[in-house]
């Protein structure tokens, strides 16, 4: 924490609330991000929760990451993209993830689609989330 | 190319996971260090990726620097290439960490031996 309060001094108003933003997101059980990074492209889009990102707000993410940048950086990474998609289809059907970092690389280039499940776990499958609160209810009850 | 079929066989594929472990710990041992893996390359309920991304991940405390190896096949990598990047950690602590894509031939086998040894004693890759 001292770390993060050290390094909103001296940052200008829009980083401070993205240290901010990071602080509180910081809080939640299940983080990570989601990104179109390399050659320049620096774009992602975040999570932080209490329960497991499912793989279906997974796959949202992505899509609104694709959205988000230009439409020759999406195309630059188009190949990357879709195998960033079936990465999270397959880890919804194996139990979702724990913290990890994949990289999806372009050939020749250092454009990269890459997801990181900085803590707690992501892309899983509905009915996990429904055994898991299942069982949260059964302990507390 | 160097276990070819690492892809299709879980036991060469195994044995190309202890081979950049075995590279790895010569490194990090002439210097004295010990090193730590910092990702399982699995998925939750323990299926492997199998996939060579990454094949191999490190983490040395003592120099607080990381690396990740990224093996795949030839019509889909570079035949090699390196970049840096940063991990962040459960803790929201961060280490710097050189990430390396390649085919693994003899002579990016050597590639990648020389960028591990320079990025951890020397903090970069010359």
């Amino acid at each position: 924490m001292n770390l993060q309060l050290n390094s909103i001094k001296g940052l200008g108003t829009h980083e401070n609330f993205d240290v901010l933003t990071h602080i509180t997101m910081s809080k939640k059980e299940h983080r990570g991000r989601i990104q179109a990074q390399g050659e320049g492209l620096e774009a992602s889009e975040s999570w932080a929760q209490d329960e497991p990102l499912t793989a279906k707000k997974g796959l949202g993410l992505l899509r609104r990451l694709k959205k988000k940048i230009s439409e020759a950086d999406a195309a630059k990474r188009e190949k990357q993209f879709h195998k960033a998609e079936g990465y999270i289809n397959r880890a919804s059907q194996v139990g979702g993830l724990d913290p990890h970092k994949k990289t999806f690389k372009k050939k020749d280039s250092d454009a990269r689609v890459e997801i990181e499940i900085l803590s707690g776990k992501a892309f899983v499958s509905f009915l996990v989330i429904l055994i898991l609160l299942f069982w949260i209810f059964k302990l507390k009850g | 190319m160097l276990y070819s079929d690492f892809l299709e066989n879980y036991t060469t594929y195994q044995e190309v996971e202890r081979f950049w472990q075995n590279l790895f710990n010569r490194i990090v041992e002439q210097n004295g260090w010990y090193w730590q893996s910092w990702m399982k390359p699995a998925f939750s309920n323990g299926t492997p990726f199998f996939d060579g991304n990454p094949i191999f991940n490190a983490y040395v405390p003592e120099i607080g620097r990381g690396v990740r190896i990224l093996q795949v096949e030839p019509e889909e990598s570079d035949e090699f290439s390196y970049y840096f990047d940063a991990v962040e950690m459960p803790d929201g602590s961060t280490f710097p960490e050189l990430v390396i894509s390649l085919v693994l031939t003899e002579e990016t086998k050597a590639q990648a031996e020389e960028a591990i040894r320079n990025w951890l004693i020397e903090g970069e890759v010359i």
